[in-house]
C-alpha cells in the first residue's frame, strides 16, 4: 500500500472535522434564532435575554463539536474495526471486518467546501444504522476503504497482490452522461411526482414554524385574509388553471435542478466484478457494488423517454437484516439499449429476449381494484363538495371514466414471462416497468389469496428476494402454484449462491 | 450417453400444495382463543364506563358491536385452524395459514440465515413454543410457526439447521 497512514493505532479524523460537526450542530441554533425572533420581537427584555442565550448556545455547540471531534477515533485491531466516540456517554464499537457489508465515500456540500469526504460503513447484524466517519482527507478515506473491503483471512501479501490485479483490471465504462444527456433526463423526469414531493417537503419544513407564520400573517394581513375565500371562489376556474400551469412549470424546473444535482458528471463503469457509480454536483456520491450483491434490476420508462430511446435502470442490492429500512436506491438515469444489454450480460449472464408467451393477470380484477381505490375518494369528494360549496360539485365525477380507463389499461399491461433461468415481470401502461429476477436469487415464494378473490378463482404470487419483494396480483391460482413449484425447483437445482 | 438431461415439465414438478401438511395440536386453538379474548376483556371497559355514566343505549350499541367483532374473531380462529399447517420436504419448508387472508410461503433450507425457538408467557401456560426462521429477505419473508410442542419444534430446528452454518 502506498499510503503512509497507519490504521492499526487509533486515528483521529482530519482536523476540519471540527468545522463539519460545528456546521451540523448549527442547524439547532438556526431554529433557535427563528423562534427567538418570532417570540421575543415585542418585549425588549426577553429579546436581550434570549440573544444572550443564543450566544451561550453557540459557545456550547462549539465546545461540543470540539469534543465530538476529539473523542472520535477509529482503527483496525484484530480484524475488527474499532470506533471510539461520544461526548457525555463514551462508547466503543467493535465491528468484525467480515461483517462489513459496504463502504461508501460521500461528500455533501459542507464537506466539499472544506475539502474532506465522509465514509459510511454499513454492517450486517448491528441494529444501529450505518456508521459514519464525517471528515477524512480523500486519499486517507480511499486507503481506509480498501483496507476495510479486504477479507481479514487473507495474508497481507496475498491481499495486496490481489488488490493490485483488481486495480489493474480494465475499467470498462458503461454509461457516462454528457450535459446534453443530463438535459434529456431532466426534461423527461416524472414532473408531477417531483412537483408533489417538493410541495410536501416545503410544507413539512414550513410546518415547524407554522404557528409563528400564522401569527405573523394574522397580524399583518388579518383583514385581507378574511375576504380571501370569497375572492377565491369568484376567481374560480381561471385560478385553478393558473395554479396548474404554475405547478407544471415549477415542477419541470425542480426536475431539472434535481437531475443536475444528483446526476452531474454521472459515470458508471464495470471493474472486474464490481459496478462503480459516481455522480453528484454538490453532494458527490460514489458507490461500489459487487455484481454478486445485485439481486435484480428494474427498468423504468415513460412516453417521453421511450421517444428518446432510453430507460432508467434501478439496481437492487442485498441489504441483509434490514431490507425494509430506507432502500439505498442506486440508479442509472439513462440507459440506451446497447448499455442495457451490457448490464444484462453482467447481472444475468446473457442478453434478455422477450416475446415468449407471457402469463397475463386478470385485467378486470385490476380494473375493479383501482376503480375502487381511486373512484370512491372521488365520489366522496363530490358529495362533500355538494353539501359544503355546491359550485362545480360534479367536476370530480368527470375523473371517473378516466380512472376506469387507466385502471383497465394498467391491468392489461401486466405480463409475466417464465424463462429457463429468469422471470420477466412487466407492469404499467404510461409508466412501463420491467423487473427481471433470476431464480437463484429468490429467498422464498408465496401463494396468497383472500375470500373475495378466491370466489373469483384468482390468487397473488409473491417473489421474496434479499432486496425486497415483488408481488403480482390476480392470477389464475393454478398458474401461481406452478410458478411457486417451478421457481423452487429451479432454485434448488441451481448450485449458485444468492450473494 | 453419460450425461442425461431430461426435460422437465412444470406440471410434473413436486407440488407444494399437495405435500401432506402437519397441523397444530388442538391445545393451540385454546391458546389462540385466549389470546384473542384478552384484548376484548380490556375493551369491555368502554361499555362499562358508558353504563356508569348512564348512557344505557350507547352501552348497548357498543356491547353489541364488540360481541359481533368477538364472534367474527372466534369464527376466524375456528375456520383458519385446520388451514394452519406446515409441510417439510427434503429441501424446503412451507407454512400455510389464514381463512380470510390465506397465504402459503415456501422457504428453501439453502436460504435460511438462522432459526430460533421462543416461548412467551401464554405459550408457557399451554406448553407450546414458536419456531422462527429467518431469511435474508427480511421480515416479509421470515417465517414464524407458532403453537408447536417443544420437542417437535426442536426436531424441526435441528433438521433445518443442518443446512446452514
Amino acid at each position: 500500500m502506498n499510503n503512509q497512514s497507519d490504521f492499526n493505532t487509533p486515528q483521529r479524523q482530519s482536523l476540519i472535522g471540527v468545522v463539519v460537526y460545528l456546521l451540523r450542530n448549527a442547524r439547532v441554533i438556526v431554529s433557535l434564532i427563528i423562534v427567538v425572533i418570532a417570540v421575543g420581537r415585542e418585549d425588549p427584555l426577553i429579546f436581550t435575554l434570549m440573544v444572550a442565550g443564543i450566544f451561550a448556545a453557540i459557545g456550547l455547540t462549539a465546545w461540543i463539536s470540539w469534543l465530538q471531534y476529539r473523542n472520535f477515533t477509529f482503527h483496525v485491531e484484530n480484524d475488527e474495526l474499532v470506533i471510539h466516540r461520544g461526548v457525555l456517554v463514551k462508547d466503543r464499537k467493535n465491528i468484525p471486518l467480515n461483517r462489513i457489508q459496504s463502504v461508501h465515500i460521500e461528500q455533501n456540500i459542507i464537506q466539499q467546501a472544506l475539502g474532506v469526504v465522509g465514509l459510511k460503513i454499513d454492517s450486517a447484524g448491528s441494529s444501529e444504522k450505518e456508521l459514519e466517519i464525517a471528515a477524512l482527507k480523500e486519499p486517507v478515506a480511499r486507503a481506509f476503504r480498501d483496507l476495510l473491503k479486504h477479507k481479514p483471512a487473507q495474508s497481507t501479501e496475498e491481499s495486496s497482490a490481489k488488490q493490485e490485479t483488481q486495480e489493474d483490471a480494465a475499467s470498462r465504462e458503461l454509461v457516462s452522461l454528457s450535459p446534453v444527456d443530463l438535459l434529456k433526463v431532466g426534461l423527461t423526469e416524472n414532473h408531477i411526482r417531483n412537483g408533489l414531493v417538493a410541495l410536501l417537503v416545503v410544507y413539512g419544513y414550513s410546518f415547524q414554524y407554522y404557528e409563528y407564520v400564522e401569527d405573523y400573517l394574522n397580524d399583518e394581513f388579518g383583514d385581507y385574509m378574511e375576504n380571501v375565500p370569497a375572492q377565491l371562489l369568484r376567481a374560480g376556474l381561471a385560478l385553478v388553471i393558473a395554479a396548474i400551469i404554475t405547478f407544471i412549470v415549477v415542477s419541470i424546473i425542480i426536475s431539472l435542478i434535481r437531475t443536475v444535482l444528483t446526476f452531474y458528471n454521472f459515470r458508471a463503469s464495470i471493474q472486474g466484478e464490481v459496478v462503480e457509480i459516481r455522480s453528484g454536483l454538490l453532494k458527490k456520491n460514489e458507490y461500489r457494488i459487487p455484481v454478486k450483491k445485485i439481486q435484480f434490476l428494474k427498468w423504468n420508462s415513460n412516453p417521453l423517454r421511450k421517444l428518446l430511446g432510453f430507460q432508467t435502470v434501478r439496481i437492487y442490492q442485498a441489504e441483509p437484516g434490514k431490507p425494509q429500512k430506507k432502500k439505498k436506491r442506486v440508479e442509472i438515469p439513462a440507459c440506451y439499449p446497447e448499455q442495457s444489454v451490457q448490464l444484462e450480460k453482467l447481472v444475468y449472464d446473457r442478453k434478455i429476449e422477450e416475446g415468449f408467451s407471457p402469463v397475463k393477470a386478470d385485467h378486470l380484477a385490476y380494473t375493479r381494484f383501482y376503480t375502487m381505490i381511486f373512484g370512491i375518494p372521488v365520489i366522496i369528494a363530490s358529495v362533500v363538495q355538494y353539501f359544503l360549496y355546491p359550485f362545480y360539485w360534479y367536476l370530480p365525477l368527470f375523473l371517473l371514466p378516466l380512472i376506469v380507463f387507466l385502471a383497465y389499461k394498467y391491468g392489461r399491461s401486466i405480463k409475466i414471462t417464465f424463462l429457463e433461468d429468469l422471470v420477466i415481470l412487466q407492469k404499467g401502461w404510461i409508466f412501463p416497468r420491467r423487473t427481471v429476477l433470476t431464480y437463484y436469487k429468490i429467498q422464498a415464494m408465496r401463494f396468497s389469496d383472500n375470500v373475495v378473490i378466491r370466489r373469483r378463482n384468482l390468487a397473488h404470487l409473491t417473489f421474496h428476494t434479499a432486496s425486497g419483494s415483488v408481488r403480482l396480483r390476480y392470477i389464475d391460482p393454478n398458474t401461481v402454484k406452478t410458478a411457486c413449484d417451478y421457481a423452487i425447483y429451479k432454485l434448488q437445482t441451481t448450485r449458485r449462491s444468492w450473494i | 450417453m453419460l450425461l442425461q438431461n431430461i426435460p422437465v415439465e412444470p406440471e410434473e414438478l413436486p407440488h407444494i400444495e399437495e405435500t401432506p401438511h402437519q397441523g397444530h395440536p388442538k391445545v393451540f386453538r385454546k391458546e389462540l382463543i385466549l389470546l384473542t379474548s384478552i384484548p376484548f376483556v380490556f375493551l369491555l371497559a368502554g361499555p362499562v364506563t358508558l353504563l356508569i355514566l348512564g348512557l344505557y343505549q350507547w352501552a348497548a350499541v357498543i356491547s353489541a358491536l364488540l360481541l359481533a367483532l368477538y364472534g367474527l374473531a372466534l369464527l376466524a380462529i375456528y375456520k383458519s385452524f385446520p388451514v394452519r399447517a406446515y409441510a417439510l420436504r427434503e429441501l424446503d419448508i412451507s407454512y400455510r395459514k389464514g381463512w380470510i387472508f390465506y397465504s402459503n410461503i415456501t422457504i428453501p433450507f439453502a436460504r435460511i440465515q438462522h432459526s430460533e425457538i421462543s416461548q412467551g408467557p401464554v405459550d408457557r401456560m399451554f406448553g407450546l413454543v414458536t419456531l422462527h426462521i429467518y431469511t435474508a429477505g427480511g421480515s416479509s419473508s421470515d417465517l414464524s410457526i407458532p403453537g408447536l410442542p417443544r420437542d417437535e419444534a426442536q426436531r424441526l430446528r435441528d433438521y433445518v439447521a443442518r443446512f446452514h452454518e
